[in-house]
């Protein structure tokens, strides 16, 4: 049986209202001070310093977008002109004679050999350049080369950013 | 009228620098606060805003703030990251916001509360020019001030980050118990019984009674 104990104590809060109202009063004055120690202000520079901060990164982030769109520019560009020469030039300098039982792909590849070997000469003829098949896929491979690592520099540069 | 988050983060977004300027001043003393608390050096802590300011106008310009919080809270983020990467930088040591066990130290006089408080007491012949010190109450009013303002100043960063972010910062226990990556009951706790040791300082010199008349 639960034993019942009788503690005059227990009673306070009826007889003698626990001081409610000043400890609220004494907790509000203590929250109080304790915001304004807290409390620190900048100097007065502080936002002159910053503003000029933040119009130097704005201008910045306009150049970048301009970089940005000029980059593009020359990558597409090089691409396009890779993609012409690879594919494009072969039909416009090569022959027509070819075997139709021999394959479109290995058509294909001796246009662009007989195109670059065109390509050469030419070259050769007006600028004094040798131009041969290595030299072109050379610079393909460069190109490739160029094209992926700023695909990648983005892709880990926009990484850092997002951790940041 | 007071512009909405969303309102300001669509100007900046837009190029509009003033809108900028507008959150900078409603948050810079706040947020000052808070790296004055952690890199305790002047320069220090401006500095370390100003780059959180930075990282800030860049997440919002570059549209990485994706308005799932208040756009103060994810500044106090960023600051607090930023002061403690900074911290972590400058002193060359780690900054632990767990490094105190609260739930294991006492209230006992001598516990990390109190480790760097000394019992304040005013020199009355040093105030009496700078302040009207007539009176014994203007006294008495004086040196509470001043205790509080010893003991915020004297309690270690663990319970004045947590502090400021609550009182300054204007923060909730969740939001706080997230950024420190801390749980909600020792949030609570550090904030409970900082204010409790306080208090305790206070009422072991001035009866209640004393301290009401300066409320």
């Amino acid at each position: 049986m639960k034993k019942f104990s009788f503690i005059l104590n227990n009673f306070y809060s009826i007889f003698n209202p626990m001081p409610q109202g000043n400890n609220k009063n004494i907790d509000s004055y203590l929250d109080d001070s304790i915001r304004h120690s807290l409390r620190s202000e900048t100097s007065e520079d502080f936002m002159y310093e910053m503003m000029k901060r933040v119009e130097i990164e704005k201008e910045f982030a306009r150049e970048d977008r301009k970089t940005d769109k000029t980059v593009k520019f020359v990558i597409g560009g090089l691409v396009a002109v890779m993609i012409l020469i690879a594919f494009g030039l072969p039909f416009f300098f090569g022959t027509s004679d070819a075997d139709s039982s021999y394959g479109y792909y290995n058509i294909m590849i001796d246009q662009i050999a007989g195109s670059i070997e065109y390509f050469s000469i030419f070259m050769t003829d007006n600028l004094g350049i040798a131009v041969n098949s290595k030299t072109v896929l050379v610079l393909l491979i460069s190109g490739l080369c160029i094209f992926l690592f700023s695909k990648a520099d983005k892709l880990f540069l926009k990484k850092s950013l997002n951790q940041n | 009228m007071k512009l909405s988050d969303s309102e300001i983060i669509y100007n900046i977004k837009k190029g509009d620098t003033s809108s900028f300027r507008i959150i900078a001043e409603e948050l810079k003393d706040k947020a000052f606060s808070l790296t004055m608390k952690i890199l305790r050096n002047k320069e220090e802590a401006e500095d370390c805003l100003q780059e959180s300011f930075m990282k800030l106008f860049k997440s919002i310009t570059g549209s990485k703030f994706e308005e799932r919080s208040k756009l103060s809270t994810y500044f106090y983020t960023i600051v607090y990251n930023t002061a403690v990467d900074n911290y972590k930088k400058l002193k060359s040591r780690r900054f632990s916001i767990l490094s105190i066990d609260v739930e294991g130290s006492s209230f006992e006089e001598g516990d990390d509360l109190v480790k760097n408080y000394y019992d304040t007491k005013i020199n009355k012949s040093e105030f009496d020019d700078k302040y009207d010190l007539s009176t014994e109450s203007k006294i008495s009013e004086t040196e509470i001030k001043k205790i509080i303002n010893d003991y915020i100043n004297s309690i270690p960063e663990q319970y004045s980050v947590i502090l400021t972010m609550f009182y300054i910062n204007d923060l909730s226990h969740d939001e706080i118990a997230g950024i420190l990556k801390l749980p909600l009951g020792t949030v609570k706790n550090r904030i409970f019984r900082a204010k409790n040791k306080l208090k305790e300082i206070i009422l072991k010199k001035y009866s209640e009674e004393e301290i009401l008349q300066y409320v």
